[in-house]
C-alpha cells in the first residue's frame, strides 16, 4: 500500500513563561491509504497534539513546532504558512477532524445546515443549494432521522450522540483522505459509542478513507484498528499491527497498560497490576527513558544508555518498540511480577447470610419542572422509578447504567441529598427516609461518599489535611488535638500518601492522588458503607488500577461495604459481588456477578455487554455487529410500558403497554422482561 | 517541627509564584509604584510641603507654576500641589472605605441570596436590579442629597450604590460553587449549613470579590471626584480632587494648572488601581478574565 | 420567543415599581421641610400648613406614593416647587436636550468601541492591541468632567475651534447647535468607547479559545470568516448584556457633562431639584432615568433573544 502521510521526527513544544514542555518528542509515523490506525495513550501522552500539529491547530503561542516534517501528497505540510491558502485546502478538504467534546465543538448560534454547508461550499465549490442537498445526504448517511428538518436545528437541540454524528458528517463532507477522530466517542455512553465507532468504520471502509482513532482506551481499538501506535510522555513507545500489540506486546508500558485494564474475560481472583507512579515531568525530560521511573523491567543499562530509539522487533516490518531491553517471552515470564491473588474473604455466599446494612425499598425520586415568570411548578420528571435493592455488610454492590439512568440520583437519595418522593431507605435498620438534617448526624457518620471528579470534590482553598480531618471534627468523635493529628497521619498512610503533605492545597496533587485524599476523608469516621459514585472514571487507566486496588485492599482491612456506581461494566465486574443494571430510572436486572455477566437475561444487559470493548482482537473480530440502536429517551417522555421498549429488538405490543415486573430467573438472579 | 517547616516552605513558594505572575507585565510594576507613592505622599504631605492646604494668601492668587509653587496657586492663593496631595488622602480614604462597605455588604447579600434561593433570593435580587437601574452617580447623588454632605456620608453613599455588583457576582459564584462536590461532601461529613456557607462557599467567593474590589477602587475614586465636582461631595475648604477641578474651571483661562493638574492625579491613581486589579485577577482567578 | 418577551417585560415592570418605591421612601426620609425651604425664613406657620396640605405632604407616605404613582400613569406628574410650574411642561425640552447629547454619543461609542475591540482581539498581542488596550485603560480612568474641561481649554480657549459652552436646540439653529454639541458628545463618548473596546476584546478572546473555533479552523475556513462570522456572533451575546447595563451609566455621565457645558438637560435639572429638595421633581427625574435604563435593558434583552438561539428555540 502507498504511504499517504508520513511524519518524520516531529517535535512539538509548549513554551511557557519559565519552562518549555516537550509535548511530542521526535515522533515518526506513517498512515497508509484506507487503513484504520489507532493512537493510544493516557492524558499528557501527546497523542492529540501530534495529530493537530500537521493541521496547525495547536494554539500558537504557546504551541510551537520545533522540528520535523509531515509529508502529505508529496509536500511537507509543515512548511505552509499559518492561515495560508494551501493549509486551508488541507484542513477539511484533505484531512477532516472529529473532536472529543460534541457539546462544545459545534457553534451554538449557527444552524447545523449552515455549519455543514460552509465547508462544502468552500472545498467542493458547490452552490449554497447544492451544498444543502449534500449536507442532507450526509446526515442521512450518518443515521440522523429527518435529515432535512435537522439542517435547520441548532446544536443545543440535539443530544450528544446526534451532535457527534453531525461532527462526523461535517468532517466527511468534503471527501477527505484522512479522518482524525480525537477521542470522538469518549464523552458518549457505551452503547452510543459502539454505534458511532461502527458507523465510522463502515463509512471509511466504503470510501477508502484513512481513519485515525486517537483514544486513551486500549480495548476500544482492538475491534477496529489495523495498526496501533502506543504513546507515552510525548513519544511513540511501541507500534505494530493490532495483533502484534495485543498478543506480542514487548514494551513495558504497553504490557503494563494491558494488565491494568480490568476486562470482561480476565480472572477476577487476581489483583489488577497497576503501573506505579505518575507520568514524569514533560518539562524536565532528562537523559533517560521517560518510562524508567515506572518500569518494572528497568535494568542498569537503562540508566546509562539515554533515551531509547524505536527499533524493529524481530523480523516484523510493522512492529517497532523503543526500549533498551529485548523483552522476549522468556524474559517477561521470568521477571514479571506474579499477579497477586485478590483475597475476598467475604465470599458471595457469606454476604447474603450477613446482616442487611442498607435496604432500599421501592425508591422513587422526582424533580419538579418550573415555568413562567413566577416559576410555577408545571410538572415532574421522575429520575428514579421504584428501585429496590439491599446492600449487605462488607459487600460490594455494583450499580451500572448509562448516563441519565438515575444511578447517581439513587446514591444522592441514600445520602439524603435528594428528597425521596416515595419508598423507603433503611440504613442499619433505621428508617432515614424522612429524617431531618440535624437528626441525620449519627447516621451520616457511618456513611461516606467518593465522587467522580477529583478536582471538584476537594475545597480548592482548604488544606488537604483539614479536609480529611473535617468528618472527625464535625461528628464530634471526641478526638483531642494530638489524636486528630495522629489519626490524619494514619489515614494518609492508609491510602498510601505521605502525612507531611497534609498542609498542601488540592491543586498541588495529581488526579489520582486527590482521589486518594478523598478516600482518606471518606474513611476518617470509620463508616460502614462507602458510596463510590463513578469514583474512578475520571482517572487514567494506569491510575484507575491503582485506585481500584486501593479500594479493594481497604475493604479487606476495614470491612466496610461499597455501593459502587459506574458506567464501565468491566470495572464493575472486577470489583462487585452483586450487580444491578439500571435503565431510565429503573433496575432491569440484578444478580451475582457470575450470573449477570455469564448469563445476562434482560435485552438491555445483553446489549450493554455486547457494546463493551474487550482487549482481544481475535474475539472482537468474530463478534457480530452490535444490535442495539437508538438513544436513551429523555426521562421527560418516558415510554409507557417497559422503559426499554423503544430500543429493544424483542419488543412487542405488550411491552409498549405494560411494565414487566421483576422475576426470579435463577438463584440470586432477577430480571424484568416478558421474554425471559 | 519538620511539618511546620514544610508549611512555611509551601507558603513562601506560593508567594513567590504569586508575585511572579502579578508583576509579569511591566505596566503593573508602574501602577504598583504609583499606588505606593500616592499612599506615601498622602501620609507625608505635612512634612513634605511647607504650605497649609487651607490657608488663603491673597497676595499670591493664581500664580503660575514656579520654583516656590510647583503647580502654581489657586484663586485664594493656596498652593495647588499641596492641596492635591492633601486631596490624595480624601480620594484614597473614600475609595478604600466605600469599596469595603460595598464589598462586605454586597458579599453578604449575595451569599444570603445565593445560599437561600427561593423568595429571599428573589426579594434581594429584585432590589439589586432596581438599584442597578439607576446610574451609579445619580444613585450616589440621590442618596447624598438625603444624607447630607461630609466624609462619612460620602463613603456610605458611594458604598451603597456599588453594592449591587458585588451581590450579583457573589450570588453567581455561590450558585456555581454550590453545585460542586465538595459542598456536598461538607454536608455528608456533618458540616452545618452555616459552616458550609462561611467555610466553603464564602471562602471560595472571596478571591473574585477581592479582584472586583481592587478594580472598583478606581471607580469609587472617580465617583467621589464626580460628586465633589458637583459640589455634592466633600465640603470645602477640605481639599478634594473633584472639588479642585470644579473650582479651577472658573479660572481656566487665567491659570489652567489649577483645574488640570488634579485631574492628572485622578487619572494616574484610577489607572494604577485598574491595572493592578487586572493583574490581581490574572493571578487569583484566571477564569474571570473577560467577565469582569 | 413571545413568552420570553412577556417574561422580560413583566420583570422590568416589577423592577420599575421597586425603583419608585425605594426612591419614594428615601426621599421622604430626608430631613428638612421642602415647603419651609421654598417659602423662606419669613413664612408663617399657617402658610406652611396651607402649602403642606396643597402638596399633600401631610398624608401618610404610602398614600402619597400611591397617589403619585396614579398621577404618573394618568399623566399628572405633579408640580415642581422650586420652578413653580407643572413638571410635564418642564420636562420635554430638557429630555430633548439630554437625548441630543446621549444618542449620538451612544451610537459613536458602540460603533467605535466594538470595532476597536474586535481589531484588538484579532491582532492580539500585537502593537495595535497594546495601543487599543492601553488607551482603553487610560480612557476608563479619565473622569468625564475633567476631560470636558481639558477639551474646553484646548479646543475652545486655545484653538478657538468651538464655542466654550451652552446649548442651542437643533431646530433653532442647526449649525450652531451641532457646533455646541461636538464637545459634550465627544467627552461623553470617550469613556464609553474605552469601556466597550475593553469588553469586546475580552468577549472575543473568550470565544476564540472555545472548541468550536477550532472546529471552524479544522474545516479550512478563512481566519476572517472565523472571526467575523463564528467568533463575533458568539461574542455579541455577553457584549449585548454589558451594553444594556451600561446605557444607564451614560445617563449618569450626562449630569456631569451638562454641568460643565451648561446644557439645560434633565441631568442639570436633577441637580437643581436635589439642591432645592424638590421632592416630586427629583422623583420624576429619577423615574425617567430608570425608565430609560430599564427600557434600553429590555430592548437589549429582546435583542439577546434574537442573537442567541438557545433562548429563542427550545
Amino acid at each position: 500500500m502507498k504511504r499517504l502521510l508520513e511524519v518524520k521526527d516531529l517535535t512539538m513544544e509548549f513554551r511557557q513563561r519559565s519552562k518549555t514542555l516537550i509535548a511530542a518528542n521526535h515522533i515518526s509515523y506513517y498512515l497508509e491509504e484506507g487503513e484504520i490506525v489507532a493512537f493510544v495513550g493516557e492524558s499528557g501522552s501527546g497523542k492529540s497534539v501530534t495529530q493537530y500539529s500537521g493541521l496547525q491547530l495547536v494554539p500558537c503561542p504557546p504551541g510551537h513546532v520545533a522540528g520535523g516534517e509531515i509529508w502529505f501528497q508529496g509536500e511537507n505540510i509543515l512548511s505552509y504558512g499559518p492561515g495560508s491558502e494551501k493549509l486551508r485546502q488541507i484542513r477539511g478538504g484533505q484531512i477532516g477532524v472529529i473532536f472529543q467534546e460534541p457539546m462544545t465543538s459545534l457553534n451554538p448560534v449557527m444552524t447545523i445546515g449552515k455549519q455543514m454547508a460552509e465547508s462544502i461550499c468552500l472545498h467542493l465549490k458547490m452552490s449554497k443549494k447544492e451544498a444543502r442537498q449534500r449536507a442532507e445526504e450526509l446526515l442521512e448517511k450518518v443515521g440522523i432521522p429527518d435529515a432535512k428538518e435537522r439542517l435547520k436545528a441548532y446544536p443545543h437541540q440535539l443530544s450528544g450522540g446526534m451532535r457527534q454524528r453531525v461532527m462526523i458528517a461535517m468532517a466527511l463532507s468534503c471527501n477527505p483522505k484522512v479522518l482524525i477522530a480525537d477521542e470522538a466517542t469518549t464523552a458518549l455512553d457505551v452503547t452510543t459509542q459502539a454505534q458511532i465507532l461502527e458507523l465510522m468504520k463502515n463509512i471509511v471502509k466504503e470510501t477508502g478513507t484513512t481513519l485515525v482513532i486517537v483514544t486513551h482506551n486500549l480495548s476500544l481499538v482492538a475491534r477496529y484498528a489495523d495498526r496501533v501506535y502506543v504513546m507515552y510522555a510525548g513519544e511513540i513507545v511501541e507500534a505494530g499491527t493490532t495483533d502484534e500489540i495485543f498478543y506480542h506486546a514487548s514494551h513495558p508500558y504497553t504490557i503494563g497498560l494491558l494488565k491494568a485494564i480490568p476486562s470482561l474475560s480476565a480472572p477476577r481472583e487476581q489483583k489488577l497490576v497497576p503501573i506505579s507512579g505518575n507520568v514524569g515531568n514533560l518539562a524536565d525530560r532528562g537523559q533517560n527513558c521517560m518510562f524508567l521511573p515506572r518500569c518494572p523491567y528497568a535494568s542498569k543499562e537503562c540508566e546509562s544508555k539515554g533515551t531509547p530509539q524505536p527499533a524493529p522487533v524481530g523480523d516484523s516490518d510493522t512492529h517497532i518498540r523503543a526500549c533498551h531491553r529485548t523483552l522476549t517471552r522468556e524474559v517477561l515470564e521470568k521477571e514479571q511480577p506474579a499477579p497477586q491473588a485478590l483475597l475476598r474473604t467475604k465470599k458471595q455466599g457469606d454476604a447474603q447470610e450477613n446482616q442487611v446494612l442498607l435496604q432500599v425499598e421501592d425508591l422513587s425520586v422526582t424533580f419538579p419542572i418550573y415555568s413562567g415568570v413566577f416559576r410555577k411548578k408545571i410538572g415532574e420528571v421522575s429520575a428514579v422509578n421504584h428501585v429496590s435493592f439491599q446492600l449487605h455488610r462488607g459487600e460490594t454492590f455494583g450499580l451500572v447504567g448509562e448516563s441519565g439512568c438515575g444511578k447517581s440520583t439513587v446514591a444522592r437519595a441514600i445520602m439524603r441529598l435528594e428528597e425521596t418522593a416515595s419508598g423507603k431507605i433503611l440504613f442499619d435498620g433505621t428508617d432515614i427516609t424522612h429524617r431531618k438534617e440535624k437528626e441525620l448526624y449519627p447516621v451520616r457518620r457511618n456513611m461516606a461518599m467518593i465522587f467522580q471528579d477529583p478536582y471538584g470534590s476537594l475545597d480548592p482553598r482548604q488544606r488537604v489535611g483539614d479536609a480529611v480531618m473535617e468528618p472527625l471534627v464535625n461528628f464530634k468523635l471526641g478526638y483531642s488535638k494530638k489524636e486528630l493529628d495522629h489519626r490524619v497521619d494514619e489515614l494518609f498512610d492508609l491510602v498510601g500518601l505521605d502525612g507531611t503533605c497534609r498542609y498542601r492545597l488540592p491543586h498541588e496533587f495529581s488526579g489520582g492522588q486527590r482521589q486518594r485524599i478523598v478516600i482518606a476523608r471518606a474513611l476518617a469516621a470509620n463508616p460502614s458503607m462507602i458510596i463510590c459514585d463513578e469514583a474512578i472514571s475520571a482517572l487514567d487507566v494506569s491510575i484507575q488500577a491503582q485506585v481500584i486496588n486501593l479500594l479493594e485492599e481497604l475493604k479487606e482491612r476495614l470491612g466496610m461495604a461499597y455501593l459502587f456506581i459506574a458506567h464501565d461494566l468491566s470495572v464493575v465486574r472486577h470489583i462487585s459481588d452483586r450487580i444491578a443494571v439500571m435503565y431510565l430510572g429503573q433496575i432491569v436486572e440484578t444478580g451475582g456477578w457470575k450470573e449477570l455477566y455469564g448469563n445476562p437475561r434482560h435485552p438491555y444487559t445483553q446489549a450493554l455487554l455486547d457494546s463493551v470493548p474487550t482487549p482481544n482482537p481475535e474475539y472482537e473480530r468474530n463478534r457480530s455487529a452490535h444490535k442495539i440502536s437508538g438513544e436513551v429517551p429523555s426521562p421527560m417522555n418516558r415510554p409507557d410500558g417497559c422503559a426499554f421498549c423503544t430500543r429493544c429488538p424483542k419488543a412487542s405490543e405488550k411491552c409498549r403497554i405494560k411494565m414487566p415486573a421483576m422475576e426470579q430467573v435463577g438463584e440470586n438472579h432477577q430480571a424484568a422482561c416478558f421474554f425471559l | 517541627m519538620e511539618v511546620q517547616k514544610g508549611k512555611q516552605h509551601t507558603t513562601a513558594k506560593r508567594m513567590q509564584e504569586f508575585a511572579g505572575v502579578f508583576f509579569s507585565r511591566k505596566l503593573v510594576i508602574f501602577g504598583f509604584i504609583i499606588i505606593v507613592a500616592m499612599i506615601l505622599l498622602a501620609l507625608l504631605v505635612p512634612v513634605l510641603s511647607p504650605y497649609d492646604p487651607n490657608l488663603s494668601s491673597l497676595k499670591e492668587v493664581l500664580r503660575h507654576p514656579d520654583i516656590s509653587h510647583w503647580l502654581g496657586t489657586d484663586d485664594l492663593g493656596r498652593d495647588v500641589l499641596t492641596r492635591i496631595l492633601y486631596g490624595t488622602r480624601v480620594s484614597l480614604l473614600v475609595g478604600l472605605a466605600s469599596t469595603l462597605v460595598a464589598g462586605v455588604l454586597g458579599m453578604a447579600l449575595g451569599l444570603i441570596a445565593g445560599y437561600m434561593e427561593g423568595i429571599v433570593d428573589s426579594v434581594i435580587m429584585r432590589i439589586m436590579d432596581a438599584m442597578l437601574a439607576v446610574p451609579i452617580v445619580i444613585l450616589a447623588l440621590f442618596l447624598g442629597s438625603a444624607l447630607g454632605k461630609g466624609l462619612g456620608n460620602i463613603i456610605f453613599c458611594i458604598g451603597i450604590s456599588m453594592i449591587p455588583r458585588y451581590a450579583r457576582v457573589t450570588r453567581g459564584s455561590v450558585l456555581s460553587v454550590k453545585k460542586l462536590d465538595y459542598i456536598t461532601a461538607g454536608r455528608i461529613y456533618g458540616a452545618s449549613r452555616f459552616q458550609i456557607a462561611v467555610k466553603h462557599i464564602l471562602k471560595n467567593c472571596l478571591s473574585s470579590n477581592l479582584v472586583m474590589m481592587t478594580m472598583n477602587l478606581g471607580d469609587a475614586i472617580l465617583t467621589e471626584a464626580s460628586l465633589s465636582y458637583l459640589a455634592m461631595g466633600i465640603n470645602p475648604p477640605t481639599a478634594s480632587w473633584g472639588g479642585m477641578v470644579s473650582n479651577g474651571y472658573e479660572w481656566l483661562s487665567m491659570n489652567p494648572c489649577v483645574a488640570i493638574a488634579p485631574g492628572i492625579f485622578i487619572v494616574l491613581t484610577v489607572w494604577a488601581f485598574n491595572v493592578c486589579g487586572d493583574a490581581l485577577r490574572d493571578v487569583l482567578d484566571p477564569k474571570l478574565k473577560g467577565t469582569l | 420567543m413571545g413568552r420570553y418577551i412577556v417574561k422580560r417585560v413583566a420583570q422590568s415592570v416589577i423592577v420599575l415599581l421597586i425603583v419608585t418605591l425605594l426612591i419614594f421612601l428615601v426621599m421622604h426620609s430626608i430631613p428638612g421641610n421642602p415647603i419651609r425651604l421654598y417659602l423662606g425664613d419669613g413664612a408663617t406657620t399657617e402658610q406652611i400648613e396651607y402649602y403642606t396640605e396643597v402638596f399633600g405632604f401631610d398624608q401618610p407616605v404610602l398614600v402619597q406614593y400611591v397617589k403619585w404613582l396614579r398621577g404618573i400613569v394618568t399623566g399628572e406628574w405633579g408640580r415642581s416647587i422650586c420652578f413653580a410650574t407643572d413638571i410635564t411642561t418642564l420636562l420635554p425640552d430638557r429630555i430633548v436636550a439630554t437625548l441630543s447629547v446621549t444618542i449620538p454619543s451612544l451610537v459613536i461609542s458602540v460603533i467605535l468601541g466594538v470595532l476597536l475591540g474586535i481589531i484588538a482581539a484579532v491582532k492580539r498581542n500585537g502593537w495595535i492591541d497594546s495601543l487599543v488596550s492601553g488607551c482603553a485603560n487610560i480612557g476608563m480612568a479619565t473622569p468625564a468632567f475633567w476631560l470636558a474641561i481639558l477639551f474646553v481649554y484646548i479646543l475652545a480657549l486655545k484653538c478657538k475651534l468651538l464655542p466654550v459652552q451652552g446649548y442651542t436646540p437643533l431646530t433653532e439653529d442647526f449649525t450652531l447647535g451641532v457646533r455646541k454639541l461636538v464637545m459634550p458628545v465627544l467627552v461623553l463618548s470617550l469613556g464609553s468607547i474605552a469601556y466597550y473596546a475593553r469588553q469586546t476584546r475580552s468577549a472575543m478572546l473568550e470565544v476564540i479559545n472555545q472548541d468550536f473555533i477550532r472546529t471552524a479552523r479544522s474545516k479550512g475556513l478563512k481566519e476572517r470568516t472565523i472571526m467575523l462570522v463564528h467568533a463575533l456572533h458568539n461574542a455579541l451575546i455577553p457584549l449585548v448584556t454589558v451594553l444594556g447595563m451600561s446605557i444607564g451609566n451614560l445617563l449618569g455621565g450626562t449630569v456631569l457633562v451638562e454641568q460643565v457645558f451648561c446644557i439645560p438637560g434633565i441631568g442639570s435639572l436633577l441637580l437643581t431639584a436635589i439642591l432645592n429638595v424638590d421632592y416630586i421633581l427629583v422623583q420624576d427625574i429619577i423615574l425617567i432615568m430608570s425608565l430609560f435604563a430599564l427600557g434600553s435593558n429590555l430592548i437589549v434583552d429582546i435583542l439577546y433573544g434574537y442573537i442567541d438561539p438557545r433562548i429563542r428555540v427550545k
